[in-house]
């Protein structure tokens, strides 16, 4: 799973990607994302729509956010 | 520690959006007023000065700092908004009607019974949200700095709110204080407190966000409470008319907001979003305020001085009060009706993008009147000419108002398109 880099995005888009993707996720299904910070504002929308997420950091100043609907 | 952020104790969306609307409006008035005035060298007891200054304050920046408020209150900090209905009529409707009487009252070489009429409605219009926040902080879990400087600025509205009531009954022969020591708290509370206390703890969680800039390290006393604690001692030196110690307080007051203003444009700096439109106005803001203790400063070994003390005013509230303001709203606006639609289950399809509630391109418009405002506005405190700045406060309130209806009318559109709610 290659994370899509968001970090050249304006603020709130890459929020706007994920949730968007984030409704179209399937059971089991996971997808991953670089960003340029922790995404605190996005966090509880994702715990209102029952995804789990984990972090990592890209090794270049990002932060990988990985989710999954379990 | 990070923002609490809970976006299910949001308030109805016409809470915050009704202050933000009114803002604008408030600056229309004051063009029309500022064609009004007489020509000549700007004083700074001159009763139309106290009317417009207060037609600032309260109209424009107390509408959109109080919409804020709510919305932070709720959001960032886990307060719910409960009686949104009464918070409207206990806070909303009394802070138009009390500016406006107190507008009337100063514009009428400070009119008794305009002026008592206005406090008597702004006292609950301050005081309730005030009240309000100050209790829902005190049981909120959230502890981290927007919060923390939160209760620091509505414990500031509190005061704010009474020496300036305290002041309207001086003023009015029914009660006997001396006017300077009310006058200096009044300001000292209002701009050193409320206002700069709200923008730096707002600050601390909207300019990482959407600027992307460094976190912060924690301090051990962070600017906001440090700040606080020193307008506290300068407030009570004052009171007790400790003439040399209020100088040093004051001293250590500017520096104190230096260091913060510091903090703020180093974490700009190295913004990775260089090229924001916010983040230039948000630059403009603190420079502003750089300007303005720069006068303040001064003003302890000149303190006779005319035009300084209406400088810094102009300074502190219109160029880093309405910039910093400015520099919020085009990120703030178009993401709160965005999150509110989301939330509302607008699908995914209708649903816009934040930035076609408001271009990237129309802020920095926005924000480019605002400077050609604050410059036009300089000339008036140095020629006494007031008509380009009426000019300039018309064009400025026009765009704003016209940016914000539109960002109304579309979600308005998108509230249309939501799919009817069936069961329970």
């Amino acid at each position: 799973m290659t994370p899509q880099d968001l970090r050249h995005l304006v603020p709130p888009e890459p929020m706007e990607i994920i949730l968007d993707a984030a409704e179209q996720m399937q059971s089991g299904e996971s997808r991953a994302w670089v960003l340029p910070h922790h995404p605190t504002p996005l966090l509880p929308m994702l715990e209102r729509d029952g995804l789990q997420y984990r972090f990592e950091l890209s090794g270049d100043g990002g932060v990988v956010l990985i989710l999954s609907r379990p | 520690m990070s923002a609490w952020l809970d976006y299910e104790q949001a308030p109805p969306w016409w809470l915050p959006l009704s202050h933000m609307v009114t803002a604008p409006c408030w600056l229309l008035l004051g063009a029309g007023l500022l064609a009004a005035l007489p020509a000549g060298q700007v004083q700074r007891f001159q009763p139309e000065v106290l009317a417009l200054t207060h037609l600032l304050t309260l109209g424009v920046l107390g509408n959109v700092m109080l919409g804020a408020l709510w919305q932070l209150l709720a959001v960032a900090a886990a307060v719910p908004i409960r009686g949104p209905r009464w918070l409207l009529l206990s806070s909303y409707l009394p802070l138009q009607a009390g500016c406006a009487a107190l507008v009337t009252g100063f514009w009428q070489g400070l009119s008794p019974g305009w002026l008592q009429a206005g406090a008597a409605m702004l006292l609950p219009a301050l005081l309730s949200p005030a009240l309000y926040g100050l209790h829902g902080l005190w049981r909120s879990p959230a502890r981290d700095a927007t919060s923390q400087g939160m209760r620091l600025a509505l414990l500031s509205l509190l005061l704010t709110a009474v020496f300036g009531a305290s002041m309207v009954l001086v003023l009015s022969g029914r009660l006997a204080l001396p006017l300077p020591r009310l006058l200096d708290n009044h300001i000292l509370w209002a701009a050193g407190g409320w206002l700069s206390l709200l923008v730096l703890a707002v600050a601390r969680t909207v300019i990482p966000l959407f600027l992307i800039t460094p976190a912060g390290q924690e301090k051990q006393v962070s600017p906001e409470r440090l700040l606080a604690g020193l307008i506290g001692l300068a407030s009570v030196s004052m009171l007790l008319g400790l003439d040399s110690l209020s100088v040093a307080m004051v001293l250590a007051v500017c520096l104190s907001l230096c260091w913060a203003v510091l903090r703020l444009l180093h974490g700009l700096l190295h913004s990775k979003r260089p090229s924001d439109p916010s983040r230039r106005g948000w630059q403009s803001a603190c420079l502003w305020l750089l300007v303005a203790i720069g006068g303040i400063v001064t003003l302890q070994w000149r303190p006779a001085d005319n035009i300084l003390p209406v400088l810094s005013g102009w300074c502190v509230l219109a160029g880093f009060g309405l910039g910093a303001v400015l520099s919020m709203q085009g990120k703030i606006l178009p993401f709160l009706v965005w999150l509110q639609l989301k939330l509302a289950g607008l699908p995914r399809r209708q649903l816009p993008a934040t930035h076609d509630f408001l271009a990237e391109a129309s802020h920095a418009r926005l924000l480019q009147l605002h400077a050609l405002w604050m410059l036009c506005g300089l000339a008036w405190l140095a020629w006494g000419k007031s008509i380009p700045l009426a000019m300039a406060t018309l064009l400025l309130g026009a765009y704003w108002l016209w940016l914000a209806a539109r960002v109304l009318l579309r979600h308005q559109r998108c509230l249309r398109q939501l799919p009817v709610q069936t069961g329970s």
